[in-house]
């Protein structure tokens, strides 16, 4: 019973997850990021719904604000970037006291925020999120 | 673009308020989110300037719960009204699956109503969306200050204005005081989640 | 009266303002430390800052060009020396194993530096004190580099499970991927136990010098890594053999 996962730039309407899909896609997040240390990792669309969440245990924060907050924001720098000529940018981070977070994107449709602490480098953090971005597109491709 | 885990079950739409500025479309969350804060359980987000105008966007996610085996989650966002905020609105509106257009019932922003719409239509195009086809209510907002003297449009001229086209559902309404706020919330949701029920079955 | 008592109010802020700004120098002001100013580690501080934010093979070349340039500097100091020797070999470990490089690596290098630089900029710091420090570092190191064999065994072992009924499930841990160590030349006959090793070593780091610490450590490692090998090959033969 395998949909077929739709494209919101063709003008469709509906992302259909499969459970094969979600698991996979929880596997990266857990190998790659969860497990190097990082606080927690969600995967959203960038209409700000939430694909996927994992995280360490502690510290609850508030996803789905932080999910439309964080589309809404990588929109704009997008434009953004649109505006001073350039093509996008490849480094969209926050730096706090006690916590950071980073936005990668994973393909035009796909976010992901990861947020970290002092366990982990950004440098090093920059190296995981791409190795994970590799392995979610493919887990991400249609009928897949 | 709606959301549908088959894992945990789950779906997730998103509804913006949309329309002139100043038109009532956050003065609707904040009215729903005020009556109902016990029962939703969830924070209102709000983005705005000093002036106490929407900036950015409204965010207040409402979780239905579970409908035919699903648990249903609205995402309900307003754009910033502001002519110069264009661009933001079209960010806004992206991966939207329902929209409730919120007119300003006052006669002098008649023009406004018009030209907010077009742009709607405008920023749906170009998502490769049509404002046909996508779940839409009206609401003429401001219809209590008719007691105060104030000079309205008729319903029947905004009908006329805005929607002998598109035939939409549309109701009269008072954002501050509450009329017709939650029925227009109800509506559009109802519609939005009927438009995905094909692909839940 | 209001406008007086307002105009005496922003005057005394703005003399406060004023005594702020201008006050002279105490002699407790001045920092132990120099800043870098045209310090020979300013071109070192800014790589490793650089690295911070990204991993490249770009990035850790310039490190490991760093690190040769201090080096020269510094070429009779010992102990710097010793500090350099430790950069430059996490240094190598990473740019070789990126993404799968152990977390806490990027830690380890910045302990390193934070330590390498006071001993390098504090006026007055005795030879014993320094020695302290690196010997400190040298430990960190020590641990990284148990914690990158442990995380390795703890990797390869179902996979080992998977394909060989475990006749001799390894005893000695998997190799540490350092690559400059990776031409073994397997010439000693017995491998060391881990365990025994480790004290032993415990102890004699005590009554050793840093560097000389130092030297033992990577010779340690060299030793590990041709018994891991070794163990490594008998591994592949028997399975080989089984299927």
């Amino acid at each position: 019973m395998d949909k077929q996962y739709i494209s919101d730039t063709d003008g469709q309407r509906t992302y259909i997850f499969t459970p094969a899909q979600l698991s996979r896609i929880e596997a990266v997040l857990a190998e790659d990021l969860l497990d190097v240390g990082v606080h927690s990792v969600t995967l959203i669309d960038m209409a700000g719904n939430i694909i996927s969440t994992m995280d360490n245990g502690e510290n609850r924060h508030d996803l789905y604000s932080l999910a439309a907050l964080a589309a809404g924001n990588f929109g704009a720098v997008s434009t953004m970037a649109g505006l001073i000529g350039e093509e996008e940018f490849s480094l969209l981070f926050h730096k706090g006291k006690k916590e950071n977070i980073h936005f990668s994107k994973v393909t035009d449709e796909f976010l992901l925020i990861t947020i970290f602490g002092k366990e982990v480098s950004l440098g090093f953090l920059r190296l995981k999120v791409a190795e994970a971005t590799e392995k979610l597109v493919i887990a991400l491709k249609p009928g897949s | 673009m709606a959301i549908i885990n088959l894992k945990k079950k789950e779906v997730q739409a998103k509804v913006v308020y949309y329309g002139p500025g100043r038109g009532g479309k956050t003065t609707n969350l904040e009215y729903i989110y005020k009556k109902f804060r016990s029962r939703i359980q969830t924070e209102m987000v709000t983005i705005k300037t000093h002036g106490d105008r929407t900036l950015f966007f409204d965010f207040l996610p409402i979780e239905i719960g579970r409908i035919k085996g699903y648990d249903i989650r609205i995402q309900l966002y307003t754009v910033p009204g502001q002519v110069k905020y264009e661009s933001t609105r079209r960010l806004v509106l992206r991966g939207v699956d329902g929209i409730v257009f919120v007119a300003d019932s006052l006669a002098v922003r008649r023009k406004e109503n018009v030209l907010s719409l077009k742009s709607l239509a405008d920023n749906l195009a170009s998502y490769k969306k049509s404002i046909l086809e996508i779940p839409l209510v009206f609401q003429y907002n401001k219809r209590d200050l008719l007691d105060e003297g104030i000079p309205l449009l008729p319903v029947e001229w905004l009908e006329k204005d805005l929607n002998s086209k598109l035939k939409a559902p549309s109701f009269a309404a008072s954002a501050l005081k509450g009329p017709n706020v939650v029925q227009t919330m109800k509506k559009i949701i109802i519609m939005t989640i009927d438009s995905l029920r094909k692909d839940l079955t | 009266m209001a406008q007086q008592r307002d105009k005496d109010n922003f005057r005394s802020q703005v003399e406060d303002r004023l005594d702020h700004l201008f006050q002279e120098e105490s002699p407790e002001a001045t920092e132990e430390h120099v800043g870098l100013g045209e310090h020979p580690l300013k071109g070192l501080k800014a790589v490793l800052l650089s690295i911070d934010w990204e991993i490249t093979d770009s990035t850790m070349d310039s490190l490991l060009n760093e690190i040769k340039n201090v080096e020269y500097v510094y070429s009779e100091d010992k102990i710097i020396l010793t500090f350099l020797q430790l950069l430059g070999s996490i240094g190598r470990y990473v740019k070789a194993n990126k993404g799968r490089a152990h977390p806490d690596a990027t830690r380890v290098i910045n302990s390193v530096y934070e330590a390498l630089e006071k001993v390098a900029l504090t006026e007055g710091m005795t030879r014993v004190e320094k020695e302290k420090m690196l010997l400190e570092e040298v430990a960190n190191f020590k641990k990284l580099k148990q914690q990158v064999v442990l995380r390795k065994a703890e990797k390869k072992e179902p996979a080992v499970s998977e394909v060989t009924p475990p006749p001799a499930p390894s005893q000695a841990p998997p190799p540490a991927p350092a690559p400059e160590e990776r031409e073994i030349r397997v010439t000693k006959s017995s491998a060391p136990e881990e365990t025994p090793v480790e004290v032993r070593a415990e102890a004699r780091f005590a009554e050793m010098s840093p560097h000389e610490a130092f030297a033992y450590a990577l010779e340690e490692i060299k030793d590990v890594i041709r018994a891991e090998f070794r163990a490594l090959r008998a591994e592949i033969k028997l399975w080989r053999e089984s299927k």
